[in-house]
């Protein structure tokens, strides 16, 4: 039966992030980003929230699911959208893992050992509350002599698109994953020509553009179609997740100040033309939002009918959120007027991130690309 | 119609091409990567007062028979240099808009007294633009606490003692206001009278009682200082009443009816930056493709050129609906409409540009030196100013409708 209720526990997890989000990240929230990582007590106490692990597949000792998935990071990304991209190795790499995990990449990286190594870095910092920022980079370190990855999985999908985006470029001795249409590989950064990769705008992530000579890969396999949009779609996940907590969050934050802000003798949302456009988007987010919840909801790690289902609904709601997150952010910052465009009001944090945001994680361009192949299959379940 | 430029207007464009490239870009990062306005005392800022360019912007005395700058074309009854402005606005936000405003001159400051001052006032407060030994600045103060679009609420007071008018209040988000000679203040007379209350003053930076209080943190446009400033009990000369006492009589020129000229011959200008700024971005985009994308899929190139061609189309409409209005303001027609027009239409569609420019780049679009992370920020701050999206709506709406249907 159609069911649109949300698990006790998954409600539970994000009472936990909202709080962890509103009262520990929010409010420090400007330092962060000014020092460009958070204090030690706030990263023990994000690993506390034992989220890493929920991308996971049991097979690898996670917990798979991408219903919690979605809302906790919806609830972080208000808090400091930015530091969790930064902190957060596991989840990201997660349904590479999953993939990999038996083709002979995955063999050949020790799959299993990597997960450890991912999930020591955030217990290492969870244990210790009194270690400092600068102990994050030690793991970093560590991370580096295992010759762990890093996260983001490039997009790649033809042979002739020899260009991938990716992030986490930084650190040259790290391997970068790259899913294609039908395969997967492994590269030493080192080896790669990066075009560019320079602090973004969401501060604290590093973007670039590599070139990717399939001669230099460390490790290759073919996967199928499926699998490559199984991990692609799984990224998307987290990213919409991310999109639709900083939509939600910029337009409280705007129905709160646009009540009490008068002009012309009414609140600025009593105009109706300020209410009927924000209600517009916001209607517009939580059709996303449904769209999100419904795929992560239903989404399993099998690569069935169902899963592609849910992977394709996951990829529309990504896509729908690309853009009605950032012109949610947009008019909320405009109902505040030149107050928004102050950094008074966090709200023009959360267009910054909105803006950046959808232009990282597998890529807008890629997930119409994935959307395009499947137009003329039919994806409407009631109609098959 | 005519879509060529003079040359004069055309030398002058290359002129700022040549100073954007070394100086507007370079200073404007710098800014952005600081977060601090370019210092007043730069040597650039000496170099653009040593040749000429802070008179550039004021208007001489209808001449009968003078052609106007700008367009070319039949126009010989106009006799002002807004087609120019425009031009040169969006040439130099192309490299940046910051750097573009903090330029020595009279800036917001300008229109007000060229609209509103008497000849003396004019005589008085612009011959320190036409020296060329040092960079001078001027600025506008509407913007209060309680009162943005609607400055029906303005709440400084001026009070007539004798031959000075005493100012009290609070200003804020005032742009170039702390290193500027003077500002035109607008203050009321009588807060129950609304609108019909409001006088613009011009207050000299000297004057005790004018305190600037903060200098914004901006989320773009770093290279020049927003700020607020106190006035308390500010006593200026009667003289620095725009317009003089006269002046007011006249029933359309009643309190705000001079803020509106004002704005009508500043929202082309202003738009035209946020067209400069979606050039500059869709000249990253192009690049971009052009270097990264000959091996790409037919497919992806075919949805990449359809972007290009939509980012075409949003600039040089902006662009066009910024020249009508400011056209006709040369023209000496009115404009209010057309400029409300170009104001509603530009700022969102350039800021539209530059998102398809970085959704082009993908990850590479977010990096720094690719700039447009950058110029989606500074272009967001044209929807605001000189009156927000919803104030253009409800200007271009009445128009259409009638006021007597639209309200406020
Ligand atoms: C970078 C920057 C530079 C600036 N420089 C200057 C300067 O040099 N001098 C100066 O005086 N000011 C300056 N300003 C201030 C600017 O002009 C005001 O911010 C602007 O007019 C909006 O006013 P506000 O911020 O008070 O917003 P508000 O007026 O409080 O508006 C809040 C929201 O209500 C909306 N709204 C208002 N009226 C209506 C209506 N009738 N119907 C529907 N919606 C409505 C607005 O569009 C906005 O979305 C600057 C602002 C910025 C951001």
């Amino acid at each position: 039966m159609i069911d649109f209720e949300i698990d006790i526990e998954v409600e539970e997890l994000e009472t936990l992030c909202k709080k962890f989000s509103r009262e520990v990240l929010l409010p420090n929230a400007r330092r962060y980003e000014k020092n460009l990582g958070w204090d030690s007590s706030a990263l023990k106490s994000y690993f506390d929230l034992g989220i890493s692990n929920l991308l996971l597949t049991e097979e690898y000792g996670g917990f798979y699911n991408p219903m919690a998935t979605v809302v906790a990071f919806s609830q972080l990304a208000c808090g400091d959208c930015s530091g969790v991209i930064r902190y957060e190795e596991l989840i990201p790499v997660s349904p590479f893992l999953t993939v990999i995990g038996n083709t002979d990449v995955g063999e050949k990286i020790n799959v299993k050992h990597l997960i450890k190594s991912l999930q020591s870095n955030s217990n290492l910092i969870s244990k210790n509350s009194t270690v400092k920022t600068a102990l994050v980079n030690q793991c970093f370190d560590e991370l580096k002599n295992e010759k762990v990855v890093c996260w983001i999985p490039g997009i790649v999908f033809s042979e002739a698109d020899n260009k991938v985006e990716a992030g986490g470029l930084e650190n040259k001795e790290q391997i970068l994953f790259v899913a294609g249409g039908d395969f997967v590989a492994t590269f030493n950064i080192s080896d790669l020509k990066v075009t560019t990769a320079t602090a973004g705008g969401l501060r604290s992530a590093c973007g670039g553009l590599v070139e990717i000579n399939f001669n230099n890969a460390k490790n290759q396999s073919m996967i199928s179609f499926e699998e490559g949009f199984y991990i692609r779609s799984t990224i998307r996940l987290w990213a919409a997740s991310m999109l639709i907590g900083l939509g939600t969050a910029a337009s409280s934050y705007a129905i709160d100040y646009g009540k009490e802000r008068i002009v012309f003798e009414k609140p600025v949302l009593g105009h109706q033309a300020n209410a009927f456009t924000l209600s517009k988007l916001v209607t517009d987010l939580e059709a996303c939002k449904t769209a999100l919840f419904m795929g992560a909801g239903s989404a399993g790690s099998q690569l069935n009918e169902t899963d592609q289902y849910a992977c394709w609904l996951i990829t529309q709601a990504y896509v729908k959120a690309c853009e009605t997150s950032t012109a949610l952010c947009d008019f909320s910052l405009q109902l505040l007027g030149g107050h928004g465009y102050m950094k008074d009001h966090i709200v023009e944090k959360w267009w910054r991130e909105s803006q950046d945001l959808v232009n990282m994680f597998g890529g807008r361009i890629s997930a119409i690309e994935d959307l395009r192949h499947s137009a003329l299959k039919s994806t409407d379940w009631l109609s098959s | 119609m005519n879509i060529e430029i003079d040359k004069t207007t055309k030398d002058i464009v290359l002129m700022v091409r040549a100073m954007g490239t070394e100086y507007l870009r370079p200073l404007g990062l710098e800014a952005d990567r600081t977060g601090v306005a370019i210092p007043k005392d730069h040597p650039f800022y000496f170099m653009i007062a040593q040749s000429g360019y802070m008179s550039q912007s004021l208007r001489s005395e209808k001449q009968p028979g003078e052609k106007s700058p700008g367009l070319s074309g039949d126009n010989s009854k106009a006799s002002n240099t807004s087609v120019r402005t425009v031009l040169i606005a969006e040439e130099g936000s192309y490299w940046d808009r910051g750097a573009m405003v903090s330029l020595p001159g009279p800036g917001l400051g300008g229109p007000p007294v060229q609209s509103m001052g008497t000849k003396e006032q004019k005589e008085r407060f612009f011959s320190i633009f036409k020296q060329k030994e040092r960079p001078v600045w001027a600025a506008f103060a509407m913007t209060e606490p309680q009162a943005g679009s609607d400055v029906a609420r303005i709440a400084t007071r001026a009070v007539k003692d004798g031959n000075e008018w005493v100012l009290n209040g609070q200003k804020m988000y005032s742009s170039n206001s702390p290193r500027a000679e003077w500002v035109v203040v607008f203050a009321t007379v009588d807060p129950s009278l609304g609108r019909d209350g409001h006088r613009a003053f011009v207050v000299e930076a000297n004057t005790p009682g004018f305190e600037i209080l903060r200098v914004e943190e901006k989320m773009g446009i770093k290279a020049y200082e927003t700020a607020s400033f106190a006035l308390t009990d500010c006593r200026i000369p009667e003289d620095n009443l725009l317009g003089g006492h006269e002046y007011y009589l006249n029933k359309s020129n009643k309190g705000f009816g001079g803020a509106m000229r004002t704005f009508n011959a500043t929202r082309p200008i202003v738009s035209a930056m946020g067209v400069g700024i979606a050039r500059a971005a869709y000249d990253v985009a192009k690049q971009f493709v052009e270097d990264e994308f000959p091996k790409h899929s037919f497919n992806r190139i075919n949805r990449i050129k359809d972007t290009l061609s939509q980012m075409q189309q949003n600039i040089v409409f902006s662009r066009l609906l910024c020249l009508k209005a400011a056209w006709l303001l040369d023209m000496g027609k009115p404009n209010s409409f057309e400029a409300a027009q170009a104001k509603l239409f530009a700022p969102s569609l350039c800021l539209k540009v530059t998102e398809s420019a970085k959704e082009i780049l993908g990850e590479a679009g977010l990096c720094q030196d690719r700039l447009l992370e950058k110029f989606a920020r500074d272009v967001k701050a044209i929807d605001i100013v000189e009156g927000t999206q919803q104030i253009q709506n409800l200007v271009v709406a009445r128009n259409l409708i009638g006021r007597e249907i639209i309200k406020d």
